[in-house]
């Protein structure tokens, strides 16, 4: 690898060009300089952006590369640097003289065709390309190194709210079917060292990709997918069903008796089972994120598309649930908007679906089955601290004017705000954050959330159960610490998954079963002045039937409380589902 | 594997490296590059590398055996004989269940919709009590398959001399860098370097770029643009649920951009499997060759994909068929088959065949005369015809692709404009300048500044080296959020 001797001269750069294997045995071992450029084609070796080889180059490589690299470093170093000192020593001559002059060495008779210049360019580049390969293998080995020896990460995501993926288990057939590979890679990037540092760095890598100007209301980032938006607007006005609410005390024996005999026995007697949606305890993004406003305003948003179809059905399965039940027991439906309904742009509206259609779309099908207004009752407060501004859940606040209003349609007593002690959480950063991508805006404005305990809270009988309705808990409580700050929405009744029972110290003798996806959680404290007896089930977990459930229990009043993304979503099918899943009778 | 992956940037590639530099024999270095080929390949779907191993021994045995008998007819037999094997296997795995579906909407039968390979894979777990993954396609057999028939082809006509090695003709078709996704290399273009290569300083650090450079186009560019089509459109998996409200100024801008996706997907991977070639002593051709710069049709075909397109070319435009009208013929199968071969659907079909149309029209209107179009209505008229034609791509349900048509002349009864398109232009900016100048030769031409002086060569290279730190650490960190971002052309 003597280059200094060895740069020779190859003569006739278009003929080479052309002969390519003639050219290549003759310079092999040897340092071949790079023929003057021609014809435009720029060739530039050891670059980086846009690199555009063209094929005939490669018949002129440069240096011969003896890559075993303990061996040959010391020679190699050696070489590099006197090739440095060469070259900088052409790069100081060359200083003060005029452009293009030639400089008279030894090495230069030897090719009277090549300028100095290109002399000097060559072995730039020859040296430079040395570095960039010295750069390249320290950064790989460095970086691969240090994702062996570095502790990965392991257990939860806190801010995704799942388990990083585990190294999979070896064997034959799982290597065979690729699940053990698949895993391997997929265990390899989940758990990399610092992964949450790591990836809310690079989220602020993608907010430089566009211009994030205007004012708050302006401010926008969209994020995710546009799902499909039936933009279905109502005609004519909608008249809400007049329901009578039943609050004596229903005629002894009749809690099954009651029951309408005249339900259409089809659909009872032959339980069909509708199609269920994946359950997950994310609710899935699927219209994607929007992100409005900036600093102390920033708000996530869950883009709303709801269907009607979804939401006729939604109606159509809790009026079975009246059909059922019959005239002595109130079914209630809750329809809770999200926080885009109240905090969209309004210039984004036309894209998305409208909260208020659908639920005035719902309302037109329900039948015996009385409607909770909670639109109407938390657009009187949008100004107030009702919906977090990084979780896709409201704040108990916002739960509390939708108790209210629940409250005032079921004609049962109901507690002021003022009688609750209010406890406070700072730094609250919730779901939205990671189905951002870890928007690092959200991370750095947290919620404060704030709950309200009931006075009679310690007087409360709380049991859980089992989401088929056994293994009753021993006496628990209300509210939970929740274990992690993202979290802090379970501060009510803990996980979703299992049935509570409340017995509380109101004496109206009422019994209120709540089926509900997460949102109804926060509404439970609330009512704990209200009802007798509270059961809190959710749609998704819940094994037994619901039917016999409800009268198992004695409900004289049944509520379902969900959120859009439910009621307008093929996850209605699961109130369906509850209704005719696993009949003992 | 994919390559846009940490676990192959950070672990597969340098221990691949490692070992491969490890020896100076070529035949210890054929040895490494065959195993972690295989291991590659192997990694997603161990099952069909069976395929990959009968296919490759298969036809190393024709072409040795197709090579003495050329003259004869027992050669034209042999060869008839590796055609139908390959194009069959293709058939089968890649088309059956296309086909299928086909028969069934013409003839009202009831056959089989899923393939033939995942029929296989279904009858071999039932048998074997195994779990294999079900999935229908082998990974790459589109390219292998058509390596292995320019190979065949060439040895028929007596461009190159059969392989006699096994392990070396089994290297050629299992090469890990352009195995799954391209480009098509044919054997005639590494016939040298199969059987003798070294790398150079420049190869190393060229190729370290090369990949470099992929990776980023791959991962902070076409990442990022496809989840801005995605927005804009939704995708298949959601019934590209986004044509119910986008607007027609958002289609018009969506399939702008996935012209440019497309164009970041399919060259970044191309790009990667040049630089890993390279790193490795092989020199592939260019597959991309700035094709958003070209004036016409014709031009971006030959800048666009350039391995499939010569392939075509050189091995089927002379296919007879269509008697007399001989030049159309060759033309419609050529770009019935370009359609064909990017997917078992008819909305690629449509698509090649699109292209066909625009590139007969060009040939009527004669070279000369298209030269003379203002450039600026040439580049008009070929970035509509592109992105419309990408639009076609796109949307592989032709109920989906009919809607798409409506948005796209403003019929569906969507908005015209949208808020969501503006905000989705300006959040996504300077990413996007970026893509249109990265889709042009600019960088070429400000890198060949370099060749001014030595003060330039060291300033655009040093720029080179800090870029390439850069742009890898930032492509390894995009690469942490999302797990799963498979290239466009693992499908094929």
């Amino acid at each position: 690898m003597e280059n200094k001797e060895n740069i020779e001269k190859v003569s006739n750069t278009e003929d080479n060009k052309n002969n390519s294997e003639n050219n290549n045995t003759e310079t092999k071992k040897v340092v071949t300089i790079e023929m003057p450029q021609q014809k435009g084609i720029k060739m530039v070796e050891g670059m980086v952006v846009g690199v555009d080889v063209v094929s005939e180059e490669r018949d002129k490589k440069t240096i011969n590369l003896q890559l075993d690299p303990k061996k040959v470093k010391k020679a190699k170093n050696m070489q590099m640097r006197e090739e440095k000192k060469r070259s900088r020593k052409q790069a100081v001559k060359k200083i003060g003289r005029k452009f293009g002059d030639r400089i008279r060495e030894g090495v230069k008779d030897e090719a009277p065709k090549t300028t100095d210049k290109d002399m000097d360019i060559r072995a730039c580049r020859l040296e430079m390309n040395f570095i960039n390969v010295i750069a390249m293998i320290l950064v790989f080995a460095v970086i691969a190194v240090m994702l062996i020896v570095i502790k990965r990460e392991d257990g939860r995501s806190v801010f995704e709210n799942r388990e990083l993926a585990d190294f999979p288990e070896i064997s034959v057939s799982q290597w065979l079917g690729g699940n053990f590979t698949d895993g391997v890679t997929k265990w390899y990037t989940d758990t990399i060292p610092y992964r949450d540092d790591m990836l809310s760095f690079s989220s602020r890598l993608t907010k430089l990709f566009g211009l994030h100007i205007g004012n708050d209301e302006d401010k926008v980032i969209l994020d995710g997918n546009r799902g499909d938006i039936e933009k279905q607007t109502l005609s004519g006005t909608v008249t809400t069903p007049k329901v009578e609410i039943f609050t004596g005390t229903p005629p002894t024996g009749t809690t099954t008796d009651g029951a309408d005999v005249t339900t259409p026995s089809g659909t009872v007697s032959t339980p069909q089972q509708t199609t269920l949606p994946v359950n997950n305890d994310n609710t899935t993004l699927s219209n994607g994120i929007m992100i409005v406003g900036s600093g102390k305003n920033v708000r996530a948003l869950e883009c709303y598309g709801g269907s009607f179809s979804y939401g006729k059905s939604y109606a159509e399965f809790v009026n079975k649930y009246k059909k059922e039940l019959g005239q002595y027991v109130n079914v209630y439906s809750m329809n809770i908007p999200t926080a885009f309904a109240f905090y969209c742009p309004d210039k984004y509206k036309d894209d998305y679906g409208d909260t208020l259609d659908n639920i005035n779309n719902i309302r037109s099908y329900l039948d015996g089955v009385a409607d909770v207004d909670v639109y109407s009752a938390l657009k009187k407060h949008t100004d107030e601290y009702i919906y977090s501004r990084t979780d896709h859940h409201w704040q108990p606040l916002g739960a509390y004017y939708a108790a209210q209003e629940f409250a005032k349609v079921s004609q049962v007593p109901f507690d002021e705000l003022s009688t609750y002690e209010k406890v406070v959480e700072e730094d609250f950063v919730g779901t939205l954050y990671g189905f951002s991508g870890y928007n690092s805006e959200l991370a750095d404005n947290p919620d404060t959330f704030t709950y309200y305990k009931p006075h009679n809270n310690n007087d409360l009988e709380v049991y859980y159960y089992s989401p088929d309705f056994t293994d009753k808990s021993v006496r628990s409580t209300l509210f939970f610490k929740a274990y992690e700050k993202i979290n802090l929405y379970s501060t009510f009744l803990g996980t979703d998954q299992q049935i509570a029972e409340i017995k509380t110290d109101c004496d109206n003798g009422r019994t209120l079963v709540i089926f509900k996806d997460s949102f109804g959680n926060a509404l439970v404290p609330f009512l704990t002045g209200s009802y007798s007896k509270i059961y809190v089930v959710d749609l998704r977990y819940f094994t037994p039937n619901a039917i016999e459930f409800c009268q198992n229990v004695g409900a004289t009043d049944v509520l379902f409380a969900t959120c859009m993304f439910t009621c307008t979503s093929d996850k209605a099918n699961y109130i369906e589902n509850l209704r005719v899943q696993n009949k003992t009778k | 594997m994919v390559f846009a992956d940490l676990f192959f940037l950070y672990f597969f590639l340098p221990v691949c490296l490692v070992c491969y530099f490890a020896t100076k024999k070529l035949k210890y270095r054929n040895f490494i590059l065959v195993l972690f080929s295989l291991i590659f390949y192997a990694w997603g779907e161990p099952w069909w590398i069976v395929l990959l191993l009968l296919s490759s021994t298969v036809n190393w045995l024709l072409g040795m055996a197709i090579e003495p008998r050329r003259e004869k007819r027992s050669g034209k037999f042999l060869l008839a004989t590796a055609l139908i094997y390959n194009i069959g296997m293709l058939g089968l795995f890649k088309y059956s269940g296309f086909i299928a579906e086909n028969i069934n909407a013409l003839a009202g039968t009831h056959l089989s919709e899923d393939g033939f390979g995942l029929f296989i894979v279904e009858k071999l777990n039932s048998v074997t009590g195994l779990n294999l993954k079900t999935a229908a396609l082998p990974i790459g057999i589109s390219f292998y398959t058509f390596q292995i028939l320019s190979y065949i082809i060439d040895v028929y006509w007596g461009k190159v001399k059969s392989q006699k090695s096994f392990g070396k003709f089994l290297m050629y078709v299992s090469l890990f860098p352009q195995l799954v996704a391209g480009p098509i290399v044919r054997y005639a273009d590494i016939e040298a370097e199969i059987e003798d290569r070294k790398t150079k300083l420049v190869d190393l650090s060229e190729g370290f770029s090369r990949l470099i450079l992929g990776v980023s186009k791959k991962v902070i560019i076409a990442n990022n643009l496809s989840s801005i089509v995605t927005a804009m459109f939704g995708d298949n998996d959601n019934g590209y649920a986004g044509l119910s409200s986008v607007s027609t100024v958002g289609t018009w801008y969506g399939i702008i951009v996935i012209a440019l996706w497309y164009y970041f997907d399919f060259s970044g991977y191309s790009d990667i499997a040049i630089g890993i070639g390279r790193m490795f002593g092989f020199h592939f051709n260019e597959n991309f060759n700035y094709p958003y710069i070209s004036k016409n049709i014709t031009e971006f075909w030959q800048r666009w994909h350039i391995s499939l397109g010569s392939f075509f070319r050189d091995y089927l435009l002379y296919v007879p068929i269509f008697g007399k009208r001989r030049k159309y013929g060759g033309l419609f199968l050529v770009w019935f088959c370009t359609g064909l071969w990017h997917g078992a659907s008819w909305n690629f079909i449509l698509w090649g065949l699109y292209y066909g149309l625009f590139i007969v029209l060009e040939m009527k209107i004669g070279r000369k005369r298209m030269r003379k179009i203002p450039s600026v209505l040439a580049h008009i008229y070929v970035t509509i015809v592109v992105a419309v034609g990408y639009g076609i791509f796109y949307f592989e349900d032709l109920p989906s692709l009919g809607r798409f048509f409506k948005n796209l002349v403003g019929v569906g009864g969507n908005a015209f404009a949208d808020a969501v398109t503006g905000t989705s232009v300006l959040n996504n900016l300077f990413l996007l300048l970026a893509a249109l100048i990265f889709s042009t030769p600019i960088v070429k031409k400000i890198r060949s500044l370099g060749d001014k002086s030595v003060g330039a060569c060291i300033t655009m290279n040093t720029l080179g080296i800090v870029l390439n730190v850069a742009m890898l650490l930032v492509s390894s960190l995009m690469l942490l959020s999302n797990t799963n971002n498979p290239f466009l052309y693992l499908r094929f």
